[in-house]
């Protein structure tokens, strides 16, 4: 039955009707199939429950919080300050743009805006010194998509909103993972500049400037720290930090930095707005199947189906990791969470996994997802700003793509790196 | 042409979403309220989680149409990007009539759960005891905006509807 509703969901969904509606629909067309028309009752009460929930509040927040600071130009400010650090280094622009990525992921929760600041911001300085047109465009992309894997992170609380993992839990356990990756990207990014030496580096800046861009730095350097502190130290719930977040970008953008106009504002309050009505009309539509594989207990079909199988573990998760990878190659990061989760979780339970270990390798998981052809949303959006052929890109992301493969492998292979943090705080 | 038909759903997704952006500002607004009643004036508040949690319901459907016109929902391309023309326009005429559809029912079933929690007098089980049917009217108003516009787009495909109006409110 999992099976069979999985594979028309993907047939509905390619012929291009909106995602939440499509899973809407399959949701009700099975449940009338096999309960009948009594199934179109809970229709409204299923669209309506899906949404109404304290935590999704905290969606359209951090959006906003993140634009807001985008479009003081906080993103730009960071770069020139891990510049001035890094930059007269080996392969140092690169490197800053790496690490610039993984500060700009800890003030914001996804990897599209992120990557999309840093190929407005990093690319055409990389270009003009020197750096190759494929590889800084692979380098933007994959260092961008680890805004889902730095705290705060849309999918993971999405996440947690679907397995009522505690979000706080969830965050911190993406810290160790994300700066792991940061440092393989930066250490490969300066190996592929050292040994293709066609960049120009950059002299070294002196301590006095590098000393006042890291102070004007600090306002927005300690956003995460109050919004993942307050969460993982209770003070605040992801949505009221999601909340203080915003009011404390919108404090420095305008009196600090005095970078932002009212307009600016209003854009980002309206990007925040469609972007999150979008992201709960998914939410709603999957509300429906989820109620439909619920009462008709596709869950634990499916884990019998599993335990028959008497794969180990390992085998599970990895047998998991191909079907997502392959999901990830044609669809949206939010569809693959609402529709696989909850079909996937119950089994991570009743199998012994633990589930926060599985849910940042499940994140790494949609990382690369983000970078894969044909549909990774991340390609789209530099391809749109950057205004290349999308070939170009895809043809500069790939051996990314085999790196953040190699880092998935490790993640798995050592959940420590991914539970350590967590325990070590509780 | 039917252009000012298109244009008269436009007036009304553009409508709502206005509500629908309003309540989202509102929502903030009342979180940092409650926010700072907590941790300043030690005063937690016992109806702005309720308001807040049942306006987000409204944000996503009311917005829902509005952002089916701009082209920002969630789609999936990878198949509709490589056929011909006309193929794209009998499948997207098809997908549109199958998701106005499930629109307009949802719509009709949504009216009907409203107007049963108004007559059962249904409430929320909290201090703020909420008459529910205006909670979930947003199910019957939202589902009518969107199966209308998937009706525009309809009109839009076939060029029917004559579309030079830019969004009023600016998206990147």
């Amino acid at each position: 039955m999992a099976f069979v509703m999985l594979a028309s969901l993907l047939a509905l969904l390619a012929t291009g009707i909106p995602v939440g509606i499509g899973l809407a629909l399959v949701g009700v067309f099975t449940g009338y199939l096999v309960i009948g028309d009594t199934s179109f009752l809970g229709l409204p009460s299923s669209l309506f429950a899906g949404t109404t929930s304290f935590l999704l509040i905290a969606i359209p927040l951090f959006i906003l919080m993140s634009e807001v600071l985008r479009r003081g130009g906080i993103t730009e400010l960071l770069f020139e300050t891990v510049t001035r650090w890094v930059g007269h280094l080996p392969g140092g622009l690169a490197a800053s743009a790496v690490i610039t990525s993984a500060i700009g992921a800890s003030i914001t929760g996804s990897s599209i805006a992120n990557a999309a600041s840093m190929a407005i911001v990093a690319v055409p300085p990389m270009l003009a010194r020197g750096y190759g047109r494929r590889f800084t465009y692979g380098l933007i992309a994959a260092s961008g998509t680890l805004g889902i894997m730095i705290p705060p992170s849309i999918p993971l609380l999405l996440y947690g909103e679907i397995t009522e993992e505690s979000i706080g839990t969830l965050f911190i356990a993406g810290i160790v993972p994300g700066l792991v990756l940061t440092a393989i990207l930066v250490a490969y990014s300066v190996f592929v500049s050292v040994r293709g030496g066609t960049y120009q580096p950059l002299p070294k800046s002196p301590w006095p400037e590098t000393l006042k861009y890291t102070i004007k730095s600090v306002p927005a350097l300690l956003l995460p720290v109050i919004v993942i502190g307050g969460i993982y130290s209770g003070i605040f719930t992801p949505t009221e930090a999601a909340a203080i977040g915003v009011t404390y970008a919108l404090v420095i953008s305008i009196f600090v930095y005095r970078s932002v106009s009212f307009k600016d504002i209003r854009q980002a309050f309206m990007d925040a707005f469609v972007t999150s009505a979008m992201i709960l009309l998914i939410i709603a539509g999957s509300n429906v199947l989820g109620t439909v594989v619920t009462k008709l207990q596709i869950s634990q079909d499916l884990l019998i189906y599993v335990r028959e199988l008497h794969l180990p573990p390992w085998g599970f998760v990895a047998a998991t990791m191909v079907l997502l990878f392959l999901l990830g190659m044609i669809l949206e990061v939010i569809s693959i969470i609402y529709i696989v989760l909850p079909l996937l979780h119950p089994i991570i339970l009743d199998i012994g996994l633990d589930p926060i270990w599985y849910a940042i390798v499940f994140t790494l998981n949609m990382e690369i997802a983000l970078i894969t052809p044909p549909v990774g949303m991340v390609l789209y959006v530099m391809t749109g700003i950057l205004r290349r052929p999308i070939t170009e890109l895809i043809q500069g992301v790939m051996p990314f793509v085999v790196l953040l493969a190699v880092c998935l492998v490790m993640l798995m292979a050592f959940p420590q790196l991914t539970l350590w943090l967590p325990s070590a705080l509780r | 042409m039917l252009t000012w038909l298109d244009k008269a759903i436009w007036a009304i997704s553009t409508g709502s979403a206005f509500v629908s952006a309003t309540l989202l500002l509102v929502v903030f607004v009342i979180i940092q309220y409650e926010v700072i009643m907590r941790f300043i004036f030690n005063a937690p508040t016992y109806w702005t989680h309720e308001v807040s949690t049942f306006s987000i319901s409204w944000v996503g459907f009311l917005g829902a149409g509005y952002v089916l016109r701009l082209g920002r929902q969630l789609e999936v391309d990878v198949l509709t990007m490589r056929i011909g023309r006309t193929a794209r326009r009998l499948l997207g005429t098809a997908t549109d009539v199958i998701g106005g559809s499930f629109c307009g029912f949802a719509a009709y079933l949504g009216y009907e759960f409203s107007r049963i929690a108004y007559f059962m007098r249904a409430s929320s089980a909290t201090e703020m005891d909420v008459a529910l049917w205006i909670p979930y009217m947003t199910i019957p108003i939202g589902f009518s905006v969107l199966a209308l516009e998937f009706l525009a787009r309809i009109l839009a495909r076939w060029n029917l509807a004559e579309r030079h109006e830019p969004p009023p409110f600016p998206i990147r």
